[in-house]
């Protein structure tokens, strides 16, 4: 049998507080991002990131949850894990994000609609297509609002407004690069993305 | 009288010296015990502030490493 010795306990005392400070300190990060982030139509947002200053906290937030952010005046991400009513985005469900006339993010450069899976990584599909936007040629519907059709299977006469999507749970970014005053201001909310019938 | 007391002190001598080996390893558990908890105390504490200092660092180091 091994003798304790001050080294020993020493030694076991910074394993264990080392375990327990990653842990620690990554369920703080993740409070964190919830605090920063406000939420509407089950779309995220921060505004607070990219900006020299902020705290170490919000720093280590801000990079967990969008690793080089931009600042907000050169470009804002939405992202969204969740379905207009709250549901887990999944691919086994077909789904349409509809932008009124006159809707769309309002931008001096452009913007995205990225799709990931759970794991944030880009989807695979039949037509080598990972995010839709304003230079894909999205074709409006008669009274110009946009609807983009977010599924596994490309939607019947929809597919040049078809973001594919995979079969399991998925997450879309919404990023929009020199975004208007009314975005900056928290005035502009991302439509709902709803579950077609 | 003499050769009882005596028979005595031989009869107790093993069990105080076994009172007092007890008592020291108690105070030995004790020792090493609190020098554990402190440790624990002061890694979790500084490691946790270091983790979240660091952490943009280790990220970006990893991102750049990666590319």
């Amino acid at each position: 049998v091994r003798r304790r010795t001050t080294i020993t306990d020493v030694v076991q005392g910074i394993i264990v507080g080392g375990v327990l400070a990653f842990f620690t300190a990554n369920l703080i990060i993740n409070a964190e991002i919830k605090a920063m982030q406000t939420t509407v139509n089950g779309w995220s947002i921060t505004l607070k990131c990219g900006q020299l200053g902020s705290g170490i906290l919000l720093r280590a937030a801000c990079a967990k949850d969008i690793p080089a952010a931009n600042l907000p005046e050169e470009a804002v991400y939405w992202t969204a894990t969740v379905d207009g009513a709250g549901h887990t985005l999944n691919g086994q469900h077909d789904y349409v994000l509809h932008f009124p006339p006159g809707g769309l993010p309002p931008n001096d450069a452009f913007w995205s609609l990225t799709m990931g899976d759970a794991q944030r990584r880009m989807v695979a599909n039949p037509i080598d297509r990972y995010n839709v936007g304003d230079r894909s040629g999205l074709v409006p519907n008669a009274d110009g609002s946009i609807d983009i059709y977010i599924q596994n299977t490309a939607p019947t006469s929809h597919e040049s407004n078809w973001l594919p999507a995979p079969t399991g749970d998925f997450m879309l970014w919404l990023r929009v690069y020199q975004p208007g005053a009314v975005i900056l201001s928290g005035e502009y909310h991302v439509p709902p993305v709803v579950e077609g019938k | 009288m003499m050769s009882k007391m005596k028979s005595n002190d031989r009869a107790g001598a093993p069990v105080a010296a076994d009172t007092t080996t007890a008592v020291q390893a108690k105070g030995r558990r004790k020792k090493h015990l609190l020098t554990f908890a402190l440790t624990v105390i002061v890694a979790w504490g500084l490691g946790t502030f270091a983790y979240i200092y660091f952490y943009p660092h280790l990220l970006y180091n990893r991102i750049e490493r990666a590319e």
